[in-house]
């Protein structure tokens, strides 16, 4: 992914990454509610917030996940700090290792997007059922987090696959 | 040294800076309902507003589509609709007479507060929670229509929520099947008290669960109406939250609990209601 954003960090590229933002943000909250499949919706913000990491790097990425974590706390969330925490991390860690290995590679992604999606999910888990002893771990493992997880891997592999399509066609159109 | 410090404030710093920030707003959210203030307010300026543009858009977008219909089709839409025009005449005459006796009978019985006559407020759903774990949706109209926390959301006839927090021009509403829901409530036609919980796992189905009702005497059916109760102090008396579906006495032998089928629809909320009394406005206490 990181490849086609990364070629360099242009002005509209950076206009690109905050309209992706927020075009994340309202497609999360407007466009998915009607679009659930087995009751889920994909996490498409965890997705922003790992792309941003992988193609601006450690610092965009951290911001990316922090604002659109912030931005649903304060619109959705019970406690503030707690979605922003977790995307912010995600964010971060994205960047880092997309940093240390070769770049532009999917297998890379995917596994930056699932491991977010794991480590997201157990915690906001973790945060705002277990400690109210709300403990139905089993459930929310075979009805929500399974098919979450799938979920939002396709749409992340949906989405790859659509950048690199447009990357692909504007590049044939450069050496023109 | 300086160079020390610039390299790691470079990316590590404001890592742990942010990291710290988050924590502090758990800790402040935690203690006082404030905390978000100043991101209410640029969430007012910022966010809401394209959700509304995008929701006016989807409304006339929707519009157009249903536009696109045959002339025969609206023809013969237009006989069937005047056959039952006359029917509905002669039905309405009748239940014109039966609705001043009603008006009658009411009047004699007092009981013409029956929540038909709560002073509401129209709103739309302009976003939904994007997680799998809640069930809350903001609607488009905040502090400056008059809107205040514990005010109730109706939908359609039923109760949807209830609104937990508000910004400028926007406020959040906690629907009834959410987990974090409870309502004080009571059957329709024998009062028997009970609690009325959302649950995750029956969130999905669109369920709500009910426990705690006193195993009297008193029968209690599927598809009994059960409302909220007078002695709730955020949920105004006599909503309907929804049908009973099932029943069954606890192994304590001492209560019975089921579920409910909500009276809302909760997966295609668009339009709803605020009643723009709380109840503490109608009971004289003050909001602590």
């Amino acid at each position: 992914m990181r490849r086609y954003f990364q070629e360099e960090h242009t002005a509209f590229s950076w206009v690109l990454y905050v309209v992706l933002l927020v075009a994340a943000f309202l497609a999360q909250t407007m466009l998915l509610p009607h679009l659930t499949i087995a009751g889920v919706k994909p996490d498409l913000l965890l997705i922003a917030s790992v792309a941003a990491g992988m193609a601006k790097g450690k610092n965009p990425g951290m911001a990316a996940g922090f604002f659109l974590g912030l931005l649903s706390d304060v619109l959705y969330g019970g406690v503030i700090g707690l979605l922003a925490f977790s995307y912010l991390v995600i964010g971060y860690v994205s960047g880092w290792i997309s940093d240390l290995y070769y770049e532009g590679d999917w297998r890379l992604g995917a596994i930056l997007v699932g491991c977010g999606y794991i480590f997201h999910e157990l915690f906001i888990y973790f945060c705002s059922y277990i400690l109210r002893s709300r403990f139905m771990f089993r459930y929310e493992l075979t009805h929500i987090f399974i098919p979450g997880f799938l979920y939002t891997m396709a749409v992340a592999a949906g989405l790859y696959l659509i950048v690199k399509l447009i990357s692909g066609l504007l590049a044939a159109r450069v050496k023109e | 040294m300086r160079n020390r410090l610039k390299s790691f404030m470079g990316s590590r710093g404001w890592f742990f800076l942010l990291c710290l920030l988050c924590l502090c707003f758990m800790l402040l959210s935690a203690f006082s309902s404030h905390t978000g203030g100043p991101f209410r307010v640029v969430a007012g300026y910022t966010v809401i507003p394209m959700q509304k543009g995008l929701n006016r858009t989807g409304h006339f977008l929707r519009q157009i589509g249903s536009g696109f219909t045959t002339t025969r089709e609206l023809q013969d839409e237009n006989s069937k609709l005047k056959a039952r025009i006359d029917e509905l005449m002669i039905e309405n005459n009748n239940l014109q007479e039966e609705k001043y006796e009603l008006d009658r009978l009411r009047r004699l019985y007092d009981l013409d507060k029956s929540y038909a006559d709560y002073e509401k407020t129209a709103a739309h759903v302009i976003g939904r929670d994007g997680g799998n774990l809640f069930d809350r949706f903001i609607i488009d109209k905040g502090e400056n229509d008059g809107i205040r926390k514990d005010m109730n959301v109706l939908s359609g006839s039923g109760l949807a929520g209830i609104v937990t927090e508000v910004g400028p021009t926007w406020a959040k509403v906690r629907s009834v099947i959410d987990d974090e829901s409870n309502i004080s409530a009571m059957t329709l036609n024998t009062s028997e008290r009970c609690i009325v919980t959302g649950d995750l796992a029956l969130m999905q189905e669109g369920k709500i669960a009910f426990s705690q009702m006193k195993n009297s005497d008193s029968k209690i059916e599927a598809g009994d109406q059960v409302v909220t109760s007078s002695i709730s102090d955020k949920y105004l008396q006599g909503i309907l939250i929804g049908y009973i579906s099932e029943v069954r006495v606890d192994g304590n032998n001492l209560t019975r609990s089921g579920y409910l089928t909500p009276a809302v629809d909760f997966s295609n909320l668009q339009e709803v209601l605020v009643i723009t009394k709380t109840k503490a406005d109608m009971t004289g206490k003050k909001e602590e």
